[in-house]
């Protein structure tokens, strides 16, 4: 978590106990500033399941990242892209263990699994179960590389056996680490 | 109506049912949803209810400007009807309440995307009903006329699960029920293609067959693995280069995998496409996702598509040139925001507001729609854009809105093209390997233990197992606090993180006072005539000699003398379990310190450890407020990384709190050789030696002994003392004092990502397990050990050694 919170005004902060109560002593979600919905709900489990509400992802990526609240949009780019990386390391990490603990790869199919990203050969089919984590930036239309196949799905948006870090766009981002499991978000889609 | 009857209202509402087709009673469903979608956000005794408070009447302003423009450009509107609907937007001058301000904002587009997921959930239904899709839009249909007709109940929670996104009026309702208790019909349900025909050329190695259906743009490839893969809205130009072409896979391969447009979201959608239906407006046989020529925008909707409004925080001046020659200034959204939006919601239309003023003082203002189709093609819907010249018609547009919707069109084409080439350019720095060669890779054999989690609970999500574990070990006799865990061939003691590293221990203690006198014990006849002769009447001299005698006998030492203050380290650290052990003076205590050789997990190396206990133990050595146990863990790979160092310092720093607790061993000891750790800077230290200035010798942990560089030829035999912990001669203390010192090493050295929260601990609270807020003054350690330890008796292990200190805790070292 960013530690300058008090710089970034998109972005609230509950404790569950703390929720506000409509006229009917109902709970309800908090308004931003101007009276309106916020975009998304993060539930942050590392903190007491507290609530953190946030106008834009970007003001929620400023959140977490120190220094993207003041970057430029190139540097948020590039945040973004570090932040993914990071996070596709310890995704990785994760199911390698899982993976391991139930004999789903072989040695090569770990290798690839765990390769430097820098270093990640293509792959023109990704046949295990165990998700293969990539970063969209790398690819097509990005790149002029050809993403892998899915050996169980065939070549669809979101195969069962690829996870795919949508860093290139900030909402993208938080909604495709939302759907592998790493944060848990509430998007309105008002 | 109390919706329809507030002033204003029925203009939103009434362009809504225009551009969805929806009727008034589901348009009416909506709104109400979004009022009641507003409410549930609504707080009015916060703050932020005096801003929306306010923001009613601008934000009615806003939405009656935009409305305006609208409704004069609005392509579907007779003269009669546009006035009417102009008089009365321009006539509502009061804002109605916030809610329906919100719904009057939102209704328009949320009744496009409710119309798009009745044509959705009718064709979903059609599949699973295994009927043509007319068949299926008649039962609903029925349904809606056959509904009761006077007051009815509200939708419940349970409609609104099953339904998201529709409108729920009592006639909806009764139509989308009598069609979900249609029965499935499997026999009905026919593959929209039905073979596939082999591609013309030969020996390829991805594209062996391919089945294509017109009407739906379908594509299935059949691989030589006899694999399908599918893919929609394809061409039939595309589809029919692949079957006669000379290189089928080079063009699957350059135009078709992996590209978004054309691909499926997921592999149930893909299959609920591939089921053969008859479309009802246009009568062909079709899939999902059919385009039809036929119909006016889908089953029910109408010509619009759905948009997403952009209202930009700012407008850029956007420099255009006309058909002319002439340059132009186009006031809009700034270009980049513009185009993820696009990407975000693909294929569906973006509007955002434009303003340009042209030469003779003429304005073009209004919204341009615009969208992002699956071949990255940009295309503009200028039906909202109005000109002040004579020459403009609504919905025909007038050259000076060409002028402009096509400059901003090549605009946003190069736009896209600019922030993919960002976006390519960042990912790249991102995973590329920093300077100096380290690797980025997430694992293999650096970021993940080779130990297979075997764990059966988590403290993390079980604060009442953690609490039961604490109890247990606070009840049990003092010295047996922290369990021992005994290896054996199957077990090691050590497992997980830092299980592979090396390890030395320094066990200091005192000599008690009155130890039995010189006679009593049978070992006492043959210690060194050094301590014989100077404490006939017990204390230190004889408890050193007892011990330094006994050591010898059970060949840790390789003598029964004590030898000098750091003789280990002077003389040079062994790996020999027998003789390798030296037994030193140190003045800091009465009695010595045994330094262990250079360990390893071992069998017998727990052994001798758990020997060496018991040895000092009995003949007279004792732990006390002087005493600390120095364990020094290897560390090699920290030679010169000193990202890798900050990372672990940090670690130490952000659970220094809950390490103190760990290291006590109820002896009082201060902290006058093991200070607390200093804050590590923001970006970590820059180098090894920064690192070393910044913390001396006698912290919480000593980094003197890691090398400078990874070249310094003392750089394999880098490692790092733990010097927090208090002095123990208890066996168990002492294993769970070196499997958290290793552990903690370990895993930093290995999570690259690792970050710090902030500390989430109360300060100086009592931390008592039977005391109600127990789990969250102890969130932070539970998580920590659940990080740290993959078996259950590591995690046991080591919830016992933070109990154990708990008695410690009030002393001076909770307050760090």
């Amino acid at each position: 978590m960013n530690p300058d919170l008090a710089k970034i005004p998109g972005v609230l902060r509950l404790p569950p106990d703390q929720i506000p109560h409509n006229q009917h002593g109902d709970p309800v979600a908090p308004l931003t500033a101007d009276g309106r919905p916020y975009r998304l709900r993060w539930v942050d489990h590392d903190h007491g399941d507290e609530l953190v509400y946030a106008a834009s992802a970007d003001d929620l990526l400023a959140h977490w990242i120190p220094g993207y609240q003041d970057a430029d949009s190139d540097d948020r780019v590039l945040l973004r892209a570090r932040h993914a990386a990071q996070i596709r390391d310890a995704l990785v990490a994760e199911l390698a263990v899982d993976a391991r603990d139930q004999g789903l790869l072989t040695a090569e199919q770990e290798k690839v699994l765990l390769s430097d990203l820098g270093q990640l050969p293509d792959i023109p089919r990704w046949d295990p179960p165990v998700p293969l984590v990539l970063l969209e930036g790398m690819y097509r239309p990005y790149t002029d590389r050809v993403p892998p196949l899915s050996g169980i799905d065939g070549d669809v948006r979101e195969p069962s056996n690829i996870i795919w870090l949508r860093n290139a766009h900030p909402e993208t981002y938080l909604v495709s680490l939302a759907e592998a499991g790493v944060i848990d978000l509430a998007v309105h889609d008002g | 109506m109390v919706c329809r009857s507030t002033p204003g209202m029925s203009v939103p509402m009434g362009l809504a049912n225009i551009d969805s087709g929806l009727d008034d009673d589901q348009i009416q469903s909506l709104v109400h949803q979004l009022r009641h979608e507003f409410n549930d956000h609504h707080q009015p005794d916060q703050g932020a209810t005096e801003s929306a408070a306010a923001g009613p009447q601008g934000a009615w302003d806003r939405f009656r400007n935009t409305t305006a423009t609208r409704i004069t450009a609005h392509p579907e509107l007779r003269p009669q009807r546009r006035a009417g609907l102009l008089r009365r937007i321009t006539q509502a001058d009061a804002p109605p309440p916030a809610d329906m301000v919100y719904a009057a904002e939102h209704i328009r587009d949320r009744a496009i995307r409710a119309a798009r997921l009745i044509d959705d959930h009718l064709a979903t239904e059609a599949a699973r009903i295994g009927v043509p899709d007319h068949d299926a839009l008649n039962t609903y249909q029925e349904g809606r006329n056959d509904a009761p007709t006077g007051r009815q109940a509200r939708a419940t929670e349970e409609h609104r699960r099953a339904w998201p996104g529709l409108p729920l009026d009592p006639r909806t309702r009764h139509g989308l029920t009598a069609l979900a208790a249609r029965p499935d019909n499997p026999d009905g349900r026919h593959e929209l293609i039905p073979a596939h025909n082999r591609v013309s050329a030969e020996d390829t190695r991805v594209v062996d067959a391919i089945g294509y259906h017109p009407g739906s743009g379908r594509l299935e490839i059949l691989t030589p693995e006899q694999a399908v893969l599918t893919y929609r809205r394809i061409p039939p130009a595309l589809a029919e280069q692949l079957r006669t072409g000379n290189d089928p896979d080079r063009v699957f391969r350059d135009r078709i995998q992996g590209h978004s447009g054309y691909q499926y979201r997921d592999a149930v959608q893909s299959a609920a496409a591939g089921v053969r239906r008859r479309c009802p407006d246009c009568g062909q046989f079709t899939g999902a996702t059919h385009s039809c020529l036929g119909r006016r925008g889908g089953i029910r909707a109408g010509a619009l598509g759905a948009v997403t409004p952009f209202i930009p925080s700012r407008r850029h001046a956007i420099p255009l040139t006309g058909s002319d020659g002439t340059e132009l200034f186009a006031r809009a959204a700034p270009l980049t925001q513009v185009i993820e939006r696009l990407e975000q919601v693909r294929d569906e239309a973006v509007e955002f507001p434009v303003d340009c003023t042209l030469p003779g003082d003429r304005q073009v203002t209004g919204d341009l729609s615009a969208a992002l189709d699956a071949d990255d093609h940009i295309s503009v819907n200028t039906a909202r854009l109005a000109c002040t010249c004579q020459g403009y018609l609504p919905g025909q547009g007038c050259p000076h809105i060409q002028d402009i919707s096509g400059g901003l069109r090549v605009a946003l084409g190069e736009q896209l093209q600019a922030n993919r080439a960002r976006v390519a350019a960042a990912t790249a720095a991102a995973i590329s390997p920093p300077v100096g060669g380290a690797s980025t890779a997430p694992v293999t054999d650096t970021l993940l233990p080779n130990a297979p989690s075997q764990v059966t609970f988590s403290y993390t999500q079980d604060p009442a197992r953690f609490a039961d574990d604490v109890r247990a070990a606070v009840n049990r006799p003092a010295g047996q606090q922290v369990p021992w865990v005994a290896p054996d061939g199957q077990t090691p003691a050590m497992y997980g993180y830092g299980a592979d590293r090396d390890f030395g221990i320094e066990l200091e203690f005192d000599a008690r006072t009155r130890p039995p006198a010189l006679g009593d014990l049978a070992i006492d006849q043959r210690i060194n005539y050094r301590y014989q002769n100077s404490s006939v009447y017990g204390g230190p001299s004889l408890v050193v000699g007892r011990v330094g005698r006994a050591l010898y006998e059970a060949e840790f030492t390789p003598t029964d003398r004590q030898a000098g203050y750091h003789a280990s380290s002077n003389g040079g650290y062994h790996r020999s379990l027998r003789r390798g052990w030296t037994f030193e003076h140190d003045s800091t205590v009465n009695g010595g310190e045994l330094v262990s050789p250079i360990l390893s997990n071992t069998t017998e190396t727990w052994q001798r450890l758990h020997q060496a206990c018991v040895i000092i133990t009995d003949h007279g050595g004792r732990a006390s407020e002087r005493t600390g146990s120095h364990v020094t863990i290897s560390a090699a790979e920290q030679a010169g990384q000193a990202v890798r160092l900050s990372r672990f310092l940090g670690l130490l720093h952000h659970h220094q709190r809950d390490l103190h607790v760990m290291a006590g061993a109820g002896h009082r000891r201060g902290w006058n050789y093991a200070n607390p750790m200093p804050t590590p800077p923001d970006q970590g230290y820059s180098t090894i030696t920064h690192a070393r200035r910044s913390l001396d010798r006698y912290q919480f942990a000593n980094i003197n002994h890691v090398a400078t560089s990874r070249h310094d030829r003392n750089a394999n035999s880098s490692r790092i003392e733990f010097r927090l912990w208090d002095g123990s001669l208890e066996a168990g203390r002492i294993q769970g004092q070196i499997k958290m010192s290793a552990a903690l090493l370990d895993y930093a050295t290995r999570n690259r990502g690792l970050t710090f929260d902030h500390d989430d601990r109360a300060e100086g609270v009592a931390l008592n397990p039977d005391a109600t807020d127990f789990a969250d003054h102890t969130r932070q350690i539970r998580r920590l050990i659940d990080h740290l330890f993959r078996r259950d008796i590591d995690r046991q292990q080591a919830a016992a050694l933070w109990a154990a200190g708990l008695d410690a805790r009030n002393f001076v070292r909770e307050h760090v």
